[in-house]
Order: structure tokens, then sequence, then C-alpha cells
């Protein structure tokens, strides 16, 4: 039969392994397989919301992994143009990223983390208060009171 | 296709997000203090642009947190003390004669609201704080938030 | 901050994260899915981890917040409750997404499921870990994650097909 020529493995094999894929059983390398499999044209209908979400997270593999990053040539382009882009407005606000001890991050949740970290040794509202508390001394600083006050209404 | 996307995209970010920030944050002396100190050693810096951040809808978010350098906080002070001319609203508390936190609101530059956080802790180690944010929700709901993260 | 440092630093204060999140979160399965979540956010970010002076410290931190985060979107996720309420009584608000593109209808898809859902099908299909890593670094069973797994794919196959032929 051609059908056994024309794709990468059997229904069968394919229908077993989606099926393991479901339930979480399969290895990276059988996903690997998978993919392989479900990335061919003119598979049957049932096939279409494997193939759907294998083709979303396929794309997102190369990025992480960079494996083979400059397979098409219109991606090729586009990072040109990115990378290009990128590094004219390197200079400006345009990028998130962080610096530790003078080495770049630019891992989104890293950022975060260390964003979050900053704005946690901020006093709270309440310390501030009772800070102030303990020493009234001035108008100033009884205004400077009221005005935080005025803020909670 | 896919390039022509990215580029306008950029484009894009550049023209709405890119330009009104720097606009609104160059005339600040504050700036000085992330050029001198954010690539240093003890120093980390983050700059985060139209993120959500914890629940904080932010335009940009920046800020630093120097360790064991008082000299640094000094410097701050100086730079924070400019800033504070045009402020619309202070805060700040004072302890031996020194301001360890300011909160300072700045006047809205566009639709920008504008905030500086400065905090100076000696336990249990010295950390320095300074924060910049640019929000276009009122700068007095993003301290709000801010503020009583702990409760 | 190297894989064994990690393993050594934070994985031991797993049953006092664990104790945190259960104070604000009050039940044990919201508990037990904040702590995973919270050491694959430590986990992918424990390069500059080694900066803190003290992880352990750090670490509370942040479970602190990640819980009192996940507090205040409970409210959020009740209205997305009304979404699929709207959805089921045939006011579709994805109709617009369907003519956009399966990218866009995925994204959507894996963007509500739960946060610890998000992260480990992320993990397993993006960043090609396996099962056994997962269970590693968030110091439980492989079959626990498997169960988290195995939900979110089955459930992104269903919001798809309920998606794209609903």
């Amino acid at each position: 039969m051609r059908i056994k020529f024309k794709y990468s493995m059997t229904f069968e094999k394919a229908d077993q392994l989606i099926e393991r894929y479901y339930e979480g059983l399969t290895s990276v390398e059988e996903e690997r397989q998978l993919q392989e499999f479900l990335s061919q044209a003119d598979l049957p209908l049932k096939y279409e919301p494997e193939q759907a979400i294998f083709g979303y997270f396929r794309p997102q593999k190369q990025n992480v992994t960079r494996k083979s990053f400059l397979r098409w040539s219109g991606v090729a382009a586009a990072l040109l143009v990115g990378v290009f882009a990128i590094q004219l407005f390197n200079d400006s606000n345009l990028s998130n990223y962080a610096y530790v001890d003078g080495k770049k991050i630019t891992d989104m949740d890293e950022i975060k983390l260390h964003a979050m970290a900053s704005i946690e040794n901020l006093p709270t509202g309440q310390t501030i208060v009772e800070e102030n508390l303990r020493q009234v001394s001035s108008k100033e600083l009884i205004e400077q009171q009221l005005n935080l006050f005025s803020a909670f209404e | 296709m896919r390039s022509i996307k990215i580029y306008l995209f950029l484009l894009l970010l550049t023209g709405f997000t890119c330009i009104p920030s720097i606009q609104a944050q160059s005339d600040l002396e504050i700036k000085k203090v992330f050029d001198r100190y954010g690539n240093q050693k003890g120093v980390v810096m983050v700059e985060l642009t139209g993120e959500m951040l914890e629940g904080y809808d932010f335009s940009l978010f920046k800020s630093l947190m120097i360790k064991e350098n008082p000299e640094a906080a000094d410097y701050i002070r100086k730079s924070l003390a400019k800033d504070e001319t045009g402020a619309k609203k202070v805060k700040q508390v004072v302890a031996n004669g020194k301001a360890t936190s300011i909160y300072l609101q700045l006047p809205p530059k566009g639709k920008y609201h504008r905030l500086i956080l400065f905090n100076e802790a000696n336990k249990p180690e010295h950390v320095i704080t300074l924060i910049y944010i640019e929000s276009k929700d009122d700068s007095e709901d993003v301290l709000k938030l801010i503020l009583k993260k702990n409760k | 901050m190297s894989q064994e440092r990690y393993k050594a630093e934070i994985l031991p204060i797993r049953d006092k994260l664990f104790h945190i999140a259960h104070k604000i979160l009050q039940g044990d399965e919201d508990a037990e899915d904040a702590v995973q979540e919270v050491l694959l956010k430590l986990w992918h970010t424990r390069d500059s981890l080694g900066t803190y002076d003290n992880v352990a410290a750090f670490a509370t931190t942040v479970t602190k917040n990640h819980c009192l985060d996940k507090l205040k979107l409970k409210k959020r996720t009740e209205s997305l409750d009304d979404i699929h309420h709207q959805r089921e009584s045939g006011d579709n608000p994805y109709l617009q997404l369907e003519r956009i593109n399966t990218e866009e209808i995925l994204k959507k898809i894996i963007e509500l499921l739960p946060p610890l859902q998000q992260t480990i099908i992320r993990m397993k299909d993006v960043e090609e870990y396996e099962v056994e890593e997962i269970a590693e670094i968030t110091g439980t069973k492989p079959d626990a994650i498997r169960v988290n797994l195995s939900r979110a794919r089955k459930k992104v196959r269903e919001e798809y097909i309920k998606w794209t032929r609903g």
C-alpha cells in the first residue's frame, strides 16, 4: 500500500502515541516523532486538532532551543530585521531588561522577579505612618501624614 | 510577511511607547543615577516597558537596587532634591536627619503619571532602592497599590 | 545558581513555602499548586538567584507575593467564568478570534489554563523537559506532574475543537 511509504509512521502507531500524549505519558523523543508525523501534508482530517496544537508549539521550540532557527528564509529575514531594529533602538527605552552586577539579563521571568524584589524593598504605608508617628516633631511631618491618609480614602 | 509584521510592530512600539518615555524621563536628575550606577557590581537594575507586573500596569518601570554603598544614597538624595522642586506631592520619612524614604509624585508628562520612590534600609544589610514609574493610572492609585501590598 | 545549589538550598525549604502558601490560600490543593508555581519560577531564574545572599528569604517573599496575587486573581477567574457562560448562551466573544487564526486561538486557550498547568505544558511541549525533570524541580512525584500535563493537554484539545467547530 502506498500509505505505508507515504507517512513517517503508521496510523496505528500515531493513534497510540497521541493517546499517550494526552495522558502525559509520552517522552520528549516520542513527541518529536509525533511532531514529525503531524507536520506532514494530506493527513486525515481527524488529526486536525493535533496538527494545530503541535504546529503551534513547534516554532516556539525553535526559539527556545535555537536548534535550526535559520530554517526558512522568511524566518531568517524576520530575524535580521528584528536584530537590526533591536540594535538600533537598544539605547532607547524600548527593551525590557535587567542588569545584575553589570551583566545583562533578558529573560522576562527573571526581570520581573528582580522588579518585584525591588518593590518588596519599599516600606509599606503602615510602616511609614508608624515611623512618622514616632517623630511627630514638625508641622510639616503632620501634613505629610495627613496626605498619606488622604491617599487611602 | 512575517518580517513586515515584526518591522511594523517595532515601528509602532518606538512610535507609541519609546519616544514619550524618553522625553518624560530625560528632564529628571535621577536619570543620571540610573546611568551612573546601573551597570556596577552589587547593583540590580531593571527596566520594563508596557508590562504588567504582579498586577500593576506600568507604561515604564525602572528600578535600581544598590547594596552596601552609602555614598550612592547621598548622591541619590541630592538628585531627588532637585527633582523635588517640580513635584506635585512629596512624602518622606526622616531618621537621624536623613530622609530614608522619599516618595515623589511628579507632574504628569502628557498622559503619563510619574512617580519616584526611594528607600534606604540598613538592616539586615545596607540596600538602596530607587524606583521610577510611569503609568496611565493616577500615581496616587499606583502608590496605594504598592504601599498596601504587604497588609 | 547551579542545579545542585537549587536542589540544596531551595528544595529543603519546600515545606516552609507550603506552610506560607497554606496560610494565605487555605486549601491544600491551591497551596500545593502555588508552591509548584513558585518553584518553577525560581528554577527559571536560578541563574540570577546566586546574587541574593539569602535565597531562602527571597523564596519566602516570592511565595508570599505570589499567593497574595493568586488570591486577588480569584475574583478575576469568576469573570472568566462569565465569558464561558456567555459563549454557551450563543453569544460567542471568540467568534472574531476564529476568523483570525489557529495560532491566536491556541495562545488564548493556553493563557486561560491554570498557571501551573500553563507552566508545565510549556516546559514539556516547548522547552522539552521530561516529566521526571519537572517533578524533580518541583519536589513532587512524576505522576502529579503527569496529571496536570494531561489535564492541560486535554483541555487545550477540547477548547480548540469547541472554538473552531462550535
